[in-house]
């Protein structure tokens, strides 16, 4: 299907979205232009707050999208390199807030210093809490972060321990049982699965966003 | 989850620093207003107080910045 084309609620996308998004990227490339050479100095105090992994892409994706089409008008991408750039950003983010979040607390040094180690009992824990949906998506999450002999080890314990059915022991085996033909097809998959999920969360927001307009404008007939 | 970000107070609203990139000794730091997603800017840290952000300095700053940003989520 072609990716102007997903299907949100049963309601295709207008044909127009690819149209209208490049206009609100150009838009908002000025206003950052404008906003970036202009305006007051500020100071670094070292103040710190929290906001949701989403809010935060979100933001990265609206500058990067501004960014972009700067980068673009000048003649370095072409619109198909801009739309990999945007689905490798998305990818990469996932992968550093995963690493973040769940490997770094999972980590450990070993008791001489001498180097480390990862919890892959606790991260097997956490891709069974995850539920049988989100397996793909957290396995290859935890094999970008640790790789492949450690990812071994996650799904070992994983069908062990929490699954007690000790039916796969490695990744090789892992994606075989779930019909992949190897690992490079489980990796594609599973980032195209991970894109896919972004636009469609990214079209939901623009429809909920066309409804409550369209909510607002006959309330005011 | 949650991600804990620095925030600068710029024209009495408060930005949060999403990316920050550097490229011959300039840094440069990607802002989103943190009441309105829509609203991003660049500083840059100044030379001379490094506690300080300033506004970029002219399109060709603005191009190298929106560069950086680019290369720097990518990689």
């Amino acid at each position: 299907m072609p990716r102007n084309e997903i299907i949100v609620d049963g309601r295709k996308l207008p044909a127009k979205y690819n149209e209208e998004e490049q206009q609100k990227n150009r838009e908002r490339n000025r206003r950052l232009k404008e906003q970036s050479l202009q305006g007051s100095t500020g100071k670094r105090t070292g103040k710190t707050k929290k906001i949701s992994r989403k809010s935060y892409i979100a933001r990265l994706k609206v500058l990067l999208a501004a960014g972009l089409i700067s980068s673009y008008l000048i003649g370095y991408f072409t619109p198909q390199v801009i739309e990999k750039f945007q689905d490798d950003a998305i990818v990469g983010t996932l992968i550093k807030e995963y690493q973040a979040d769940i490997i770094e607390q999972n980590t450990g040094r070993i008791d001489d210093n001498s180097g480390y180690f990862y919890d892959t009992s606790n991260l097997a824990a956490i891709v069974a809490e995850a539920g049988e949906e989100n397996y793909d998506k957290n396995i290859f999450l935890i094999y970008c972060n640790i790789g492949e002999e450690k990812t071994n080890e996650v799904i070992e314990k994983l069908y062990r321990i929490y699954l007690k059915t000790g039916e796969c022991k490695t990744l090789e085996e892992y994606v075989h049982s779930k019909g992949y033909k190897d690992i490079d097809e489980f990796i594609n998959k599973t980032k195209q699965r991970i894109i896919s999920e972004k636009e469609i969360e990214d079209l939901q927001a623009m429809l909920n966003n066309e409804e409550e307009k369209s909510n607002s404008n006959s309330k005011g007939k | 989850m949650e991600k804990e970000l620095e925030v600068i107070e710029i024209d009495n609203k408060e930005y949060c620093v999403i990316n920050e990139a550097t490229y011959k000794e300039k840094t440069f730091l990607y802002l989103s207003n943190l009441l309105d997603e829509e609203d991003t800017l660049i500083r840059k840290v100044s030379s001379e107080d490094k506690s300080t952000v300033v506004p970029l300095q002219d399109e060709n700053e603005f191009e190298i910045a929106c560069n950086l940003l680019c290369k720097n989520i990518i990689n």
